[in-house]
């Protein structure tokens, strides 16, 4: 992504990121401000991204997953933070709203600070196995050309005995992870679409090859992968399109290499509508069946039943024991699924 | 200024310069002219080509139009006097506080200040849009701009059917041929705001679901027949018109709810018992409502609900639903 300004906070002044970030983009026109936060204001989330904030994150930088809402069933995720926004642009991107009223990039530059909170964390809970992950305000490898969070990041997982972290990418910024030493600890996921998805709802991502291509090259450099359906789309033609997906998942990667496939169908806070409907006038991701259901929209449950049940289906036929799990399900749905997976494992 | 009869031909009515007023009812006011005259001058301000614009008063002139009288008294405003956005802001405060301003109105008055009197967008928000009743912000000025998308047939059908500002933004998002044909749709029905939305929602949604025009969808359901039917009251034309819109948007839905009613009706369950369920099916759970009102009532509920649950049907219920 190109930037067009970078704003840094001044007490991201000392921190060695801040210097390696300034030293990656030395053309762009740079600006200390006392307070980042008077740059917070609601703009045209287009021309926001390439803004740059550097600053510092004093928040609650570890914790659990906060896409869980009431009567969704919790995978025990975790997540830290180490910047928001993103250079892709996808449609149902749940960002337009979250950030909208600070919309800029934003890298925190206390990676190590952040890194010691998560470290308190899992050592006060030793005999717990710890998932984590960025990419909750972000695509986590979407900046690491400019971060090189990812060297840091691995480097301080691989030491870790009682966690596993994920780097999950619509990208294939993945050149600082090759060659790493991470001894098992980290896994390199990839969010997955029919191409024909990619094109028309994930503006700005890689190519379906490219994700794949990538994935391959992360496997030749010894780390497993992951890859989530997340989300999966409905329209008339996604049973082809989607078993061509997990067809050559395993035409790329050998099962053996795969550390999970996630699944979840799209869903959205009824708010994002207009704010999507604004920004993508052709897109159809909202032509399917909705309901609302537990704060959200989703597809109608049946049809979501049906998606889940045949992509186990096709993940089975190809390589049964590859673990997988639904994402933010309600219990009804876990069960239903579950129940048909185990009759067709059994047959 | 000074007070004059003038001469009603004499004044240019198709110059709207100062005008807010959109769709004015006149029969009452043209039965008091007629019976006492105009009491209230109406105010003009003379131009530099000798013709006559209106400042406030526009009903009033047009009144004496309708009933063919000669003259009207007016005050007269010099063009030295009276600057053009001093006269709109005239017409503005003769209208605001004398009476409720409809939402075309408003969008005129929005319009105007922006883009003829160049007021800045801040202005109008922080200023303006609290005189007319409404929040200071960006959104609603924004959607009253919108409304400039809306053909002249649908501002008055809006303003006859006292439409919501919501309503009429989403009806300005359809092309001036999809209006034309809704106008047709929509004459026959008076739906609340959140029913009148859904509906245009639902048809907006089929249309782009479909890919095709909302021409189509109106003529493919046959919406016309099902509004136009003079025997049908007005609301249950609403309801027939969301019943054929849902199924239409929804229809795995609707066919589930559908089976559901057929299979609870089935059970013969007593008139004073209800089986519920969650309308979206997300829900495991079902809810029996019992009503009684003495212990012997009861007795004789449970014995009756206990014989249509031992039918075999009661456990195909369970099976459907979770399947
Ligand atoms: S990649 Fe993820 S964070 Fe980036 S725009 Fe798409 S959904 Fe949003």
């Amino acid at each position: 992504m190109k930037f067009d300004q970078i704003w840094i906070d001044r007490n991201a002044l000392a921190y060695p990121a801040t210097q390696f970030i300034r030293d990656k983009l030395k053309n762009v026109p740079c600006d200390v401000v006392e307070d980042v936060h008077a740059l917070k204001h609601p703009s045209d989330l287009r021309s926001a991204k390439r803004q740059l904030v550097l600053t510092v994150h004093r928040g609650l930088a570890f914790k659990a997953c906060q896409g869980m809402c009431e009567g969704v069933v919790c995978c025990g995720y975790y997540t830290i933070d180490v910047g928001s926004g993103c250079p892709c642009d996808c449609t149902y991107c749940i960002l337009q709203h979250y950030i909208s009223n600070n919309p800029m990039t934003t890298i925190y530059v206390n990676i190590e600070e952040i890194l010691g909170i998560v470290k308190k964390h899992i050592e006060a809970e030793p005999s717990r196995q710890f998932r984590i992950g960025t990419g909750e305000l972000s695509d986590s490898l979407a900046y690491d050309d400019i971060t090189g969070y990812s060297k840091i990041i691995t480097a301080f997982f691989a030491a870790q005995a009682n966690a596993v972290f994920e780097f999950k990418t619509k990208t294939v910024t993945i050149d600082n992870l090759i060659g790493l030493k991470h001894n098992g600890k980290i896994v390199v996921s990839w969010s997955l679409n029919p191409q024909k998805i990619i094109d028309s709802e994930e503006k700005h991502s890689a190519s379906l090859k490219e994700r794949l291509a990538a994935a391959k090259k992360c496997v030749g450099s010894g780390y497993r992968v992951g890859f989530h359906f997340d989300p999966m789309i409905n329209y008339p033609e996604w049973e082809k399109d989607y078993k061509e997906v997990v067809e050559a998942i395993f035409e790329n990667v050998p099962a053996s290499s795969i550390a999970w496939i996630s699944l979840g169908t799209l869903r959205f806070p009824h708010h994002l509508k207009p704010i999507v409907e604004k920004r993508f006038p052709d897109t159809k991701i909202f032509c399917g069946e909705f309901i609302p259901a537990n704060g959200k929209m989703r597809y109608f449950r049946p049809l979501r039943e049906e998606m889940y049940k045949k992509m186990y289906g096709w993940i089975d036929n190809k390589a049964p024991y590859t673990e997988r799990y639904l994402c933010m399900e309600t219990p009804f749905v876990h069960k239903t699924v579950a129940e048909e997976t185990r009759k067709h494992i059994q047959m | 200024m000074i007070l004059q009869y003038i001469q009603t031909n004499q004044v240019n009515v198709a110059d709207d310069s100062f005008r807010v007023t959109f769709a004015p009812r006149l029969d009452e006011l043209k039965n008091s002219i007629r019976e006492v005259g105009v009491i209230n001058p109406i105010t003009l301000r003379h131009t530099q080509e000798g013709t006559y614009q209106v400042v406030t008063g526009y009903k009033r002139l047009l009144a004496c139009l309708e009933l063919n009288r000669q003259t009207i008294p007016a005050l007269i405003y010099e063009p030295h006097d009276l600057s053009p956005m001093q006269a709109f802001l005239y017409n503005l405060h003769d209208n605001i506080f004398t009476r409720e301003l409809n939402v075309v109105e408003k969008y005129t008055i929005c319009s105007k200040l922006v883009k003829l009197y160049a007021v800045s967008e801040e202005d109008v928000v922080k200023h303006y849009l609290p005189l007319l009743g409404e929040e200071p912000s960006y959104k609603i000025l924004h959607q009253y701009l919108g409304l400039e998308q809306l053909i002249e047939a649908m501002k008055v059908h809006v303003v006859e059917k006292g439409a919501a500002l919501s309503s009429a933004m989403r009806i300005a998002e359809f092309t001036p041929s999809t209006q034309n044909s809704l106008v047709n749709v929509l004459k026959h029905v008076n739906p609340s705001t959140n029913k009148l939305n859904e509906l245009l929602t639902l048809i907006r949604e089929i249309a782009a679901r479909d890919g095709t025009s909302v021409e189509e969808i109106l003529q493919r359901y046959q919406l016309l027949t099902i509004v136009a039917d003079p025997s049908v009251a007005a609301p249950e034309k609403v309801m027939a018109l969301r019943q054929t819109l849902r199924s239409v948007r929804l229809p795995h839905l609707t066919e589930r709810q559908n089976q559901l009613t057929e299979l609870i009706q089935g059970l013969q369950l007593p008139q004073s018992a209800r089986l519920v369920a969650d309308p979206y099916f997300e829900d495991p759970k079902l809810k029996l409502e019992c009503q009684f009102s003495a212990p012997e009532e009861l007795n004789a509920l449970v014995s009756k609900i206990q014989e249509a649950f031992e039918k075999q049907h009661w456990h195909k219920i369970f099976e459907w639903y979770r399947a």
